[in-house]
């Protein structure tokens, strides 16, 4: 059987492959190729898919818990999938679609999220320092008390987002959707807010350097 | 901010200094917990304070006036800022001859501050908060009490509380010139006595700050304070957060009293971080070595070999203030083995080679390099410091330094040399949230690699 062999992980070539709701827990499965890959209801907790591709592939519904993720997952659609203690470090998510995920301690930094949709996602105290955040869609997403110091959020939806006590020191939101975010106690100090509409947004206790 | 309030004044003064703020989020229950930890330090202080309190209301004072009773009876001077209610100035606190009472006028901003601020020549502390104004809440009015939110902040650090002091005589002074006089003279004779007498021991504070917070925790869980609130987790974050920020703010007044090298604590977890990198570690175990970097000093092992070999009786090694909270009985481990050498010969319990845990490792190996580079970015010009630091770390590889460890170093070192910065942020402390991992109370019954 295919999940037999996967999980020997001798073969690493299955792009396009249909695993829908196969268990492939604790397995590993580095550099494995699951490009374009129907991976709907998959298990993958505790597995190793450092260095796969899963770009385009579909892990919607996944189970990611404690997945080693740093991969390229370019355009993935990871709808309501459990990415909880998730290692996305470094990983390749542009475009990728987020929404309905879980994503609770996942590890975030140096990940590339341009133009990613993270529409209404708990990223609470999330670690974002200096991610590649471009066009990213954050709208009512939870990043209360999150880092994204130095994060590049240039153009990106944050419209009615959640950034209480949020650390964006040094982060360039030129041309951001601000509209009626909570930046209460948010830290701006040395952002970059040109054109940045903060029209409704709660700035209480920011601190923003002009 | 509230024009003209105290807060305002300080945040305005620190705007485009080296020194912001770092404001934060509190819940009306975080902030009794810390006054009252803060307060009752008092108590326990080997000096005497001065202490100015703004109540929003005089209800509220009166409903703390008993406490205020015993803290006056060890203070120098306490002054109380209030809009006065019934009872405010009858209360037998208030009559008290070092106690002095200035009745805010309802439309003064001060009036909406909660203040505390004590200054001894041996112990500083302050909490300085606003509410949020019912615009400010916007959608999410609070229904209960414990829903009520504040923000501004809270610290140790001598500087600023001198600071707002002073702000908070020029305010007393448009109420009553003598008060103001009396108070100016008790801040001269406090810092004037403060030259010259030991601070009290601050992992003293410290642990009673926690304690009191995870009391504050305690009755939350019970059901009927719980009951229809929404905003229960947030709460609950809350407080965690703040146990944690205390350490933080430990680990800050321990690096600002370090002239020579004040950004230890930051520049030790960057290149934790940085090593983590190098060395492959899982995420979790990356995140721990970073905190464990910024609390490096915080968790020292408290007895040193020489005081071991003098002592005729071995000495129970001092167990470390981190102890207190159970989110940080990893990080606590890691660094009471910080000092343990590769050969065995460290201390406390001189653990040796893989025994060690490796967090532990590489801490010891980075704080040492941290400090001669600094050494040598002072007193050497003809040399690089890093490569300079490298050599004296590579001559005691085997010995006290793990030598796999010396490897990444040397690697993190070439990087440097090649124009890899380091992040030199210091960590915004209000948000010690995104530091404690949920899950690290599990995590801490896992073994060291």
């Amino acid at each position: 059987m295919t999940v037999d062999i996967i999980r020997a992980g001798q073969e690493k070539h299955f792009p396009g492959i249909d695993l829908e709701d196969e268990d492939l827990t604790d397995c590993q499965l580095e550099k494995i190729n699951l490009a374009g890959a129907n991976l709907v209801g998959a298990d993958f907790s505790r597995s190793n898919l450092k260095g796969a591709r899963l770009d385009g592939a579909n892990l919607m519904q996944a189970d990611l818990r404690l997945t080693d993720l740093r991969a390229n997952l370019l355009g993935a659609n990871l709808m309501q999938a459990d990415l909880s203690n998730a290692d996305l470090r470094g990983s390749n998510l542009r475009g990728a679609n987020l929404m309905g995920s879980k994503l609770a301690q996942a590890s975030l930094s140096g990940a590339f999220l341009s133009g990613a949709n993270l529409t209404g996602v708990n990223l609470k105290g999330v670690d974002l320092r200096g991610t590649d955040l471009r066009g990213v869609n954050l709208n009512s997403a939870n990043l209360k008390g999150a880092n994204l110091s130095q994060a590049d959020l240039q153009g990106a939806n944050l419209s009615e987002t959640n950034l209480e006590e949020a650390d964006l020191r040094g982060a360039n939101l030129a041309g951001a959707n601000l509209v009626g975010a909570n930046l209460l106690c948010a830290e701006l100090e040395g952002s970059n807010l040109d054109g940045a509409n903060m029209e409704r947004a709660c700035v209480l206790g920011t601190a923003i350097a002009k | 901010m509230l024009e003209g309030s105290i807060l305002q004044r300080l945040a305005e003064a620190h705007r485009h200094s080296a020194q912001p703020l770092n404001l934060g989020v509190y819940y009306k229950n975080t902030l009794v917990a810390l006054c009252h930890a803060l307060e009752d330090f008092i108590l326990d202080s080997h000096g005497a304070p001065l202490m100015i309190t703004a109540f929003q209301r005089g209800k509220w004072y009166l409903e703390e006036a008993d406490r205020y009773r015993d803290l006056a009876d060890k203070s120098e001077q306490v002054v109380l800022m209030a809009t006065p209610d019934a009872g405010f100035e009858s209360h037998p606190t208030s009559q008290k001859a070092n106690v002095a009472l200035v009745q805010l006028k309802p439309e003064d901003p001060v009036a909406e501050e909660w203040h505390l601020i004590i200054l001894s020549p041996t112990y500083t502390a302050m909490v300085l908060c606003q509410e949020l104004s019912a615009e400010d809440y916007g959608n999410n009015q609070p229904q209960t009490d414990l829903e009520r939110k504040f923000y501004g902040f809270w610290t140790f650090e001598p500087i600023l509380v001198k600071e707002t002091v002073d702000l908070a005589i020029a305010h007393i002074q448009k109420y009553d010139l003598s008060l103001g006089e009396l108070v100016t003279q008790k801040v001269t004779k406090i810092t004037a006595e403060s030259a010259t007498r030991q601070r009290d021991d601050l992992d003293a504070v410290v642990s009673q700050v926690v304690k009191y917070l995870q009391d504050s925790h305690k009755t939350l869980n019970t059901p009927e304070q719980t009951a229809n609130f929404q905003g229960f987790k947030d709460l609950s974050e809350n407080i965690i957060s703040n146990e944690m920020q205390a350490f933080l703010r430990m680990a800050q007044l321990l690096d600002a009293t370090d002239v020579s090298n004040p950004m230890a604590a930051s520049e030790v977890a960057s290149m934790a971080e940085a090593m983590s990198q190098l060395l492959d570690l899982p995420a979790w175990q990356a995140k721990r070595l970073y905190l464990s970097g910024l609390l490096h000093r915080v968790g020292l092992p408290g007895v040193t070999k020489k005081r071991e070999q003098r002592s005729p009786i071995p000495l129970a090694t001092k167990a470390s203030v981190l102890r207190v909270m159970p989110q940080l009985e990893a990080v606590s481990r890691i660094l009471n083995h910080q000092r343990e050498a590769w050969d065995g010969s460290g201390i406390p319990a001189g653990l040796a080679y893989d025994q060690i845990p490796l967090e532990s490792r590489i801490i010891c190996l980075l704080a040492d390099f941290q400090q001669k580079m600094k050494a040598y970015k002072q007193y050497s010009t003809d040399k690089n410091p890093a490569t300079q630091a490298l050599a004296d770390c590579q001559v005691l590889a085997g010995k006290r330094y793990d030598p796999k460890l010396l490897d990444a170093l040397s690697l993190l070192v070439m990087g440097m040399e090649q124009g890899m910065t380091l992040s030199a942020y210091r960590p915004k402390i209000a948000t010690g949230m995104w530091l404690v991992d949920s899950d690290s109370v599990n995590k801490s019954k896992t073994p060291f690699s």
